[in-house]
């Protein structure tokens, strides 16, 4: 009977540990919980947001990418306003390491947005890079939305042309545009994966 | 002072144009980008390879096409005089860089891009040929700069070239040499149970020794390219375990990208890569190592089933007028003494031989040259099928009596036998050969496509038998007098025999003149009737000749309209085929004769019906086999077969081979055949294939499609 159910705890265990180590962030899937620091210093948590659409954008203020959409253009911006008007959640992550390029404390990551006239729910500073790394995020900008059931429906490129030039965005299809009015809709992300580009995330080691 | 300041601001004014005009090299912190081209001074009508190089400092690197996780590719954009044709960028094989969970494409150090541009034909000479670039990079080290330069190159254009100094010359060919290399092995995809893929690439030397091998996907999305990529590499086998990406592959879809293969004490070498993507089940079907069983069989095996088959041909469709003629011609030499009669026997055999030995031959030295032919491959090329054509009217013209053949021009009509030298007798057996070919008889397909994978000599020794075999019935018959007197006696009834036999020689034409329209499209009828009245008319002019002995001029004429008729369907044929290239879907209609729906064939197609379980009938076929004619006509369209199938939810898939088709020929290669007909049934749920025989019938179709359930 004991041997029984240690067999059971250790059955257990095991696809716990396979459960967790799955838990990528996969579209059609519940999109991998997580708790960090916000720029203020209080603890953020994705799931107590379960009934919002969410978006998770990664991002580092140096990257020549991400001044494409910021400083040159205001195009994330833009979008960040419409879609917390709207009731989205959007919350920025900077998950470069301390000592390499785009990381920065939490005063001066609330000053670059208001600079910026970005106006994201949170930024949230993933020094580690554990969030970055559980969901494979690999560029800034690299985007995800999550719906109000907590699944991940978009993953990607903010558009569809990789370039570092502003004068691109108007010719490009603005795929976590195309994504927000969809889950707003109701309807299904048409392209729910597609290519993030820009520079590399700064993790650490 | 004044004058002074405004001096140095007229100066500087004077100054900036100079510096904002683009010169052939530009740098940046990180990068020294220069345009170089093959030639300093170029002629009109050029074509030029030309290259954008970038020098990177230490630890920095630029994208590749696809540039991986992150980063960006670099682009050209040209701005050329008009006319001036630049080709799409080369891209020498890339690297990897992996930095924690990124990884990413492209170039370090050094890289030209490479490009063709054409210089027009009416560039006038001394005009200067104004190129002007704007290069976009992005260079990384760990953090990104995207940059910008602007390169011009100014060349001047004279009657004769002048070729680029050593030092660029050497920089092009070394970058070319960077290039992929198309793959000279075969490369075969499927998924794997991980989820990921699964590439083989056979036919490595078997002692090849590597130390590393990537793929390198030509897009993203294709392939997780921050995963590894697991390879081992087993009897010349190499197999790469592959990660799917964010957009997986589908069944039929393809990948395409670089395979860099690291060779033990040898740099890194790119090939070219491009598989698509089998269904799960199709193992079988894609044998990566094991030979299939035809190609175990042995030389004996081989030499008796070729002279077995060669045999059989005799009693093909496509032979019999011309061995209806050799017997008509045996009949003529039975008052002939029996030694005289086993010469011509011999002289009959000695052109079926030779001849086969002739397309072996050709067939080694294409196989030497690299392309792959398989059997019946004359008649995949339009002129040999109009001339084939041309041939068979000629001879059927013969029999008709429109006009005798004589060794002479102005020879006066003599008896049919009296004519038949030698030489008769032996270019009989070179057409029986040249008319045999497409079909390939039962039996005769297994030895041919085992003699297709053996040393030159046993491929040759394979034609010999193949040749004896068909030569076989009228040798005996000639050495065999007995045989003879059951024969009837020859006498005036072999005229009207002799006339009677040019029918099915016309039918043979008119069959011919069909494949030539399966090869070049409808329109080739007209003009192939005009050649075929041209000839009629030619030959009955030497007819006419013949009986009025002497004159010399007319006989000539004759022969000259022959030539001028023949000539003007060569050109016709040229001019056809010259519009099939730019239209590819023409060279593809292939033999749509009517029958049962089908589906055409493909791997791809196959694989996904196989993987849905649906059992599926392949039929491999060309226009110019009458064999498969025959067994789509007399089996698979007859309506009990078309119900059985309909019953048993069988998809019917059609490979034709009418025109040249590497793929379906690889396919064939695949069962140990080097020609068509090739008929498979793929039972639902079954891994293998049933082969099913040469000659069709209802019953055994039905048979094959019930049994296997």
């Amino acid at each position: 009977m004991l041997h029984r159910m240690w067999k059971l705890a250790a059955v257990s265990l095991l696809s716990l540990a396979a459960a967790s180590s799955q838990a990528a962030a996969v579209i059609g899937q519940p999109a991998p919980d997580f708790s960090v620091s916000n720029a203020n210093g209080n603890p953020v948590t994705l799931s107590s947001f379960k009934g919002k659409t969410v978006v998770l954008e990664w991002t580092n203020h140096l990257c020549p990418y991400v001044q494409k959409h910021y400083d040159k253009s205001g195009n994330i911006p833009a979008l960040q306003q419409a879609a917390t008007a709207d009731g989205v959640v959007w919350l920025q992550l900077i998950s470069s390491a301390p000592g390499k390029q785009g990381h920065v404390d939490g005063a001066t990551a609330l000053q670059l947005n208001r600079d910026r006239k970005a106006v994201p729910t949170e930024v949230l500073l993933d020094e580690s890079g554990q969030v970055g790394k559980l969901y494979d995020a690999q560029t800034t900008p690299h985007l995800f939305l999550v719906n109000a059931d907590g699944v991940l429906v978009y993953k990607g490129g903010i558009d569809s042309i990789k370039s570092s030039k502003a004068e691109d965005i108007a010719k490009a299809q603005p795929y976590l545009k195309d994504a927000l009015a969809a889950v707003k809709a109701g309807q299904q992300v048409v392209n729910a994966a597609t290519a993030p580009y820009g520079c590399s995330i700064k993790y650490a080691g | 002072m004044w004058l002074r300041l405004f001096l140095g601001l007229l100066l500087n004014l004077c100054a900036l144009p100079a510096i904002a005009e683009a010169q052939a090299s530009a740098a940046t912190d990180q990068v020294q980008a220069r345009l170089l081209v093959d030639h300093q001074v170029v002629s009109p009508g050029q074509r030029l390879r030309i290259a954008v190089q970038q020098k990177i400092i230490p630890h920095w690197h630029t994208y590749w096409q696809n540039p991986g996780d992150s980063g960006e590719a670099t682009q050209i954009r040209w701005q050329l005089p008009s006319g001036v044709e630049i080709s799409a960028i080369e891209w020498p094989a890339p690297q990897r860089f992996v930095l924690g969970p990124v990884t990413n494409y492209g170039y370090s150090d050094e890289v030209s891009l490479l490009q063709w541009l054409s210089v027009p034909a009416d560039w006038p000479l001394g005009q200067p040929l104004q190129l002007q670039a704007t290069v976009d990079w992005l260079v990384c080290e760990e953090e990104c700069i995207p940059q910008s330069v602007q390169l011009a190159l100014r060349l001047p254009v004279a009657a004769s070239p002048v070729s680029a100094s050593a030092a660029d010359l050497q920089v092009l060919s070394t970058s070319e040499a960077r290039l992929p290399q198309p793959l000279p092995f075969n490369g075969q995809l499927q998924p794997d149970p991980t989820g990921g893929y699964q590439l083989a690439v056979s036919g490595l030397p078997a002692d090849v020794s590597l130390t590393d091998s990537y793929f390198f996907p030509s897009r993203w999305g294709l392939l997780a390219q921050s995963q590894p990529q697991r390879w081992q590499l087993q009897h010349g086998v190499l197999s790469l375990q592959l990660p799917a990406g964010e957009t997986p592959l589908q069944t039929g879809a393809v990948l395409d990208g670089v395979l860099l293969l690291s060779e033990a004490g040898a740099g890194p070498r790119g090939y070219q890569l491009s598989v698509t993507m089998a269904a799960a089940s199709s193992g079988e079907l894609l044998p990566v190592a094991a030979p299939s069983a035809d190609t175990n069989m042995s030389t004996t095996l081989a030499l008796l089933l070729a002279f077995a088959g060669g045999f059989l041909l005799n009693l093909m469709p496509c032979v019999f007028p011309v061995l209806s003629m050799k017997a008509l011609a045996l009949l003529a030499h039975s008052q002939q003494p029996l030694g005289e009669q086993r010469r011509h026997g011999w002289a009959y055999t000695a052109g079926i031989v030779l001849s086969l030995l002739g397309f072996a031959l050709l067939l080694l030295g294409f196989k030497a040259a690299g392309t792959e032919l398989g059997w019946g491959f004359q008649f995949q090329s339009p002129l040999f099928v109009l001339l084939m054509t041309c041939l068979l009217f000629a001879v059927a013209l013969n029999l008709s009596g429109v006009y005798e053949i004589t060794g002479r021009l102005n020879g006066a009509g003599q008896a049919l036998a009296a004519q038949q030298g030698y030489r008769g007798s032996f270019f009989t057996g070179v057409l029986a050969t040249v008319v045999a070919t497409p079909c390939t008889a039962p039996l005769m397909a297994a030895a041919l496509g085992f003699a297709m994978t053996q040393p030159p000599l046993t491929l040759l020794l394979v034609f010999v038998c193949l040749g004896l075999g068909l030569a076989s019935p009228v040798l005996v018959l000639s050495y065999w007098p007995a045989l003879q007197r059951r024969l009837p006696k020859p006498g005036p009834w072999m005229l009207v025999f002799r006339q009677m036999l040019a029918f099915p020689m016309y039918g043979a034409a008119i069959w011919l003149g069909w494949v030539l329209a399966q090869l070049q499209g409808a329109d080739s009828w007209s003009w192939l009737l005009m050649v075929l009245l041209l000839q009629s008319f030619a030959l009955w002019w030497l007819g006419q000749s013949q009986q009025r002995a002497g004159t010399f001029w007319q006989p000539l004429t004759a022969l000259v309209l022959l030539v001028l008729g023949l000539i003007w369907g060569v050109l016709q044929l040229k001019s056809v085929a010259s519009e099939q290239t730019t239209d590819p879907l023409v060279s593809k209609k292939g033999a749509q004769h009517a029958g049962p729906a089908f589906e055409p064939y493909s791997d791809a197609r196959l694989a996904e019906l196989r993987a849905a379980g649906t059992p599926v009938f392949v039929n491999f076929t060309a226009a110019w086999c009458l064999s498969c004619l025959v067994n789509e006509k007399v089996a698979l369209s007859t309506t009990q077969v078309q119900k059985a199938f309909s019953e048993r939810g069988v998809v019917y898939l059609k490979a034709d081979w009418t025109a040249r088709d590497e793929h379906i020929r690889q396919t064939l290669a695949r069962y140990g055949r080097s020609g068509v007909p090739l008929y498979l049934f793929f039972p639902a749920g079954q891994r293998d294939a049933v082969e099913l025989p040469q000659i069709l019938t209802p019953d055994l179709l039905v048979r094959t499609v019930s049994v296997v359930d």
